[in-house]
């Protein structure tokens, strides 16, 4: 598809997903502030910002487990401000949230049916393939050899594995990635690098990460978030040398 | 490998189930055969309530209230009509119809767990003052009339389809009442390993992950929630033939009852709860008549021992004694592979309301 760094200097050229002036209050905190934000079809996003920044909340708004106080998100150009999750998640935006979501008393195996089976049902396609398709998201993901275990006995980061598996195996036309490295040993990381570069270009990514590291393997634009708006927006080096990302992240004072 | 010793089991447990119906009327005395088939009748319910609980995550404490209805909806059915078999139709028709109500508002409504149990409960006791308050010549459907307290003593009898002149003794009931156990035991096994079972337990495991996948989970739920109440009322009509409808099938004690059935047997299991409900039943029986302890007390004490020391209930502790026994480390799912841990309800994440974690954090570092 396109290639990232080139379009996402002007996001306006039909985003993917974009919110305009974004707002999420609960009672008299106002968690999201104002967030306008966007990304190309194809995009590699990182969305970084400190703990409370609003990141998981931005989340869930898109997934439509919040629904905003004020303000606009289209998807496809459609507005999705506000639809249940489920009408979101059949239009086609995947979410591997924060703390691992699973079902722990099934195997790795039913996980990636029910991911598969939804989104061959969804497309029309014919029952019987969906076995076939699940032999080959667990090959590709390389977690063929934990189809049969039960997921609530794995480790953290098989489980995250697992997870993102059955996320990548709905074939969402957006995933959304919440913190996908937490947790995970040095390879671990590194696998999960390699595996989101493959994503890239196939579908659009927005990924929240503390893990610096990481994002420089992955990253080309990062958006900051603080304290519920975008601080700022640009490719990853500058970022990572801007004096107030630092500030905002380390502590050192306060940033208004 | 354990797929195999899977099938090998139901097809012994088929074996023994066949030969044991076929069985038992030329050995038990009528009187006891009619026992036996109020058992079965109530293992059925037990069944329904396993579905619902065990596998949908629906702790439904009204399912006392499906039993009833399908009693009565049959009593009142055959009395008019005259023969029974469009009453049977009907008697499962009606509690899956009245379950598909109540489920659309409890689901579309985004219930909670303890407030869905709340709900079934009081419509089961409403149930309850309803038909009690029925006596007089005011209250009568058709033909029949509902009798207040004392329910309707002449229900008829099933006869055979469309032959109003071969009422069925109760030998042939209890074959009824028997296969029809074994049908709904293997039927419910096959509806587990559909696409809709498996989703329907992937809702119980996490209701949100599956609704993040796209999965309508009202629909799975309202689903396993009808299929339920019409297998409660086929329990009704059993229950019926053996005894007569009364109010008291709407009491609490049936719906508290079922609950230690499925608790003792085995939460997450289908076999379980139909042992626990037989079991549980000869146990009580044998203590009225030795007349030594008040039934129920051992009945609340059997309960909290299980729910004390075996919180998984028999059948699963049967199951993990029995492979200890064979070889170490090699489990032989009886049933559909399902790890039943703590009740399902309780299991459940609680829903998110605000987010705690979130707030404080940009009150720090915003300094506001």
């Amino acid at each position: 598809m396109n290639a990232p760094a080139a379009t996402t200097r002007t996001t306006r050229v039909e985003p993917i997903i974009e919110t305009r002036g974004l707002v999420m209050r609960f009672g008299g905190v106002e968690v999201l502030r104002g967030i306008d934000f966007g990304i190309a079809p194809g995009e590699l996003r990182c969305l970084v910002g400190p703990n409370g920044a609003g990141k998981s909340t931005f989340f869930k708004c898109l997934t439509g487990q919040y629904h905003p106080s004020g303000g606009e998100i289209r998807f496809k150009d459609k507005a999705i401000g506000g639809l249940p999750s489920v009408e979101i998640a059949r239009r086609g935006i995947g979410i591997k949230t924060q703390v691992p979501s699973l079902y722990d008393g099934l195997s790795a195996r039913e996980h990636i049916w029910l991911a598969v089976k939804r989104r061959i049902a969804n497309t029309g396609g014919l029952l019987k393939e969906v076995p076939i398709a699940v032999d080959e998201v667990m090959e590709s993901m390389g977690i063929a050899h934990l189809a049969d275990r039960t997921v609530g006995q794995l480790a953290h980061g098989q489980r995250q594995m697992v997870e993102l598996s059955m996320v990548i195996g709905a074939q969402p036309d957006l995933i959304l990635l919440d913190e996908p490295a937490a947790g995970m040993t040095h390879d671990e990381v590194e696998r999960l690098a390699a595996l989101v570069m493959r994503l890239r270009g196939t579908c659009s990514l927005i990924v929240v990460e503390h893990d610096m590291q990481f994002i420089r393997m992955i990253a080309r634009q990062v958006t900051v978030l603080h304290q519920g708006q975008v601080l700022m927006e640009d490719d990853v080096e500058t970022v990572l040398r801007d004096r107030r990302v630092r500030d905002v992240y380390l502590g050192k004072r306060e940033v208004v | 490998m354990t797929r195999r010793a899977s099938m090998a089991a139901s097809l012994v447990g088929f074996g023994v189930s066949v030969a044991a119906i076929f069985l038992l009327p030329s050995v038990l005395e009528l009187f006891t055969l009619i026992n036996a088939t109020i058992y079965v009748s109530m293992a059925i319910l037990a069944l329904s309530l396993a579905l619902i609980w065990g596998y949908g995550g629906i702790l439904c404490f009204g399912q006392a209230a499906f039993f009833g209805l399908g009693g009565y909806t049959y009593a009142v059915a055959a009395i008019n009509f005259g023969d029974s078999t469009w009453a049977v139709v009907l008697a499962m028709v009606v509690p899956a119809l009245f379950a598909a109500l109540l489920g659309y508002f409890m689901f579309w409504g985004r219930i909670g767990d303890v407030y869905l149990g709340v709900i079934t409960l009081t419509m089961t006791l409403i149930f309850f003052k309803l038909f009690n308050a029925t006596a007089g010549d005011a209250y009568k459907i058709g033909k029949a009339a509902l009798g207040g307290f004392n329910g309707i003593p002449s229900t008829p009898p099933l006869n055979l389809p469309w032959d109003v002149g071969s009422p069925l003794a109760p030998e042939d009931i209890w074959y009824i009442a028997a296969s029809l156990l074994v049908l709904l035991y293997f039927g419910s096994r096959w509806l587990l390993r559909t696409s809709f079972g498996r989703v329907v337990v992937s809702i119980r495991e996490n209701e949100r992950r599956s609704e993040l996948l796209g999965y309508d989970v009202r629909r799975y739920k309202l689903g396993i929630f009808t299929i339920g109440g019409a297998m409660a009322g086929i329990s009704g009509i059993l229950f019926a033939n053996c005894v007569f409808v009364s109010p008291t099938m709407f009491s609490l004690f049936y719906s508290a009852q079922v609950i230690i059935w499925v608790t003792v047997g085995g939460i997450g299991t289908l076999l379980g709860p139909i042992i626990g409900a037989i079991a549980l039943q000869m146990i009580v029986a044998k203590l009225g008549t030795l007349e030594v302890i008040d039934p129920n007390v051992v009945l609340g004490s059997i309960l909290l021992l299980f729910v004390l020391l075996v919180p998984k209930g028999l059948l699963p502790l049967m199951q993990s004694g029995f492979d200890r026994l064979r070889r170490p480390k090699a489990p032989v799912p009886v049933e559909p592979a399902i790890r039943p841990t703590a009740t399902p309800a309780a299991r459940r994440p609680e829903p998110v309301s605000a987010p705690v974690g979130s707030a404080p954090a940009t009150n720090t570092l915003g300094g506001s």
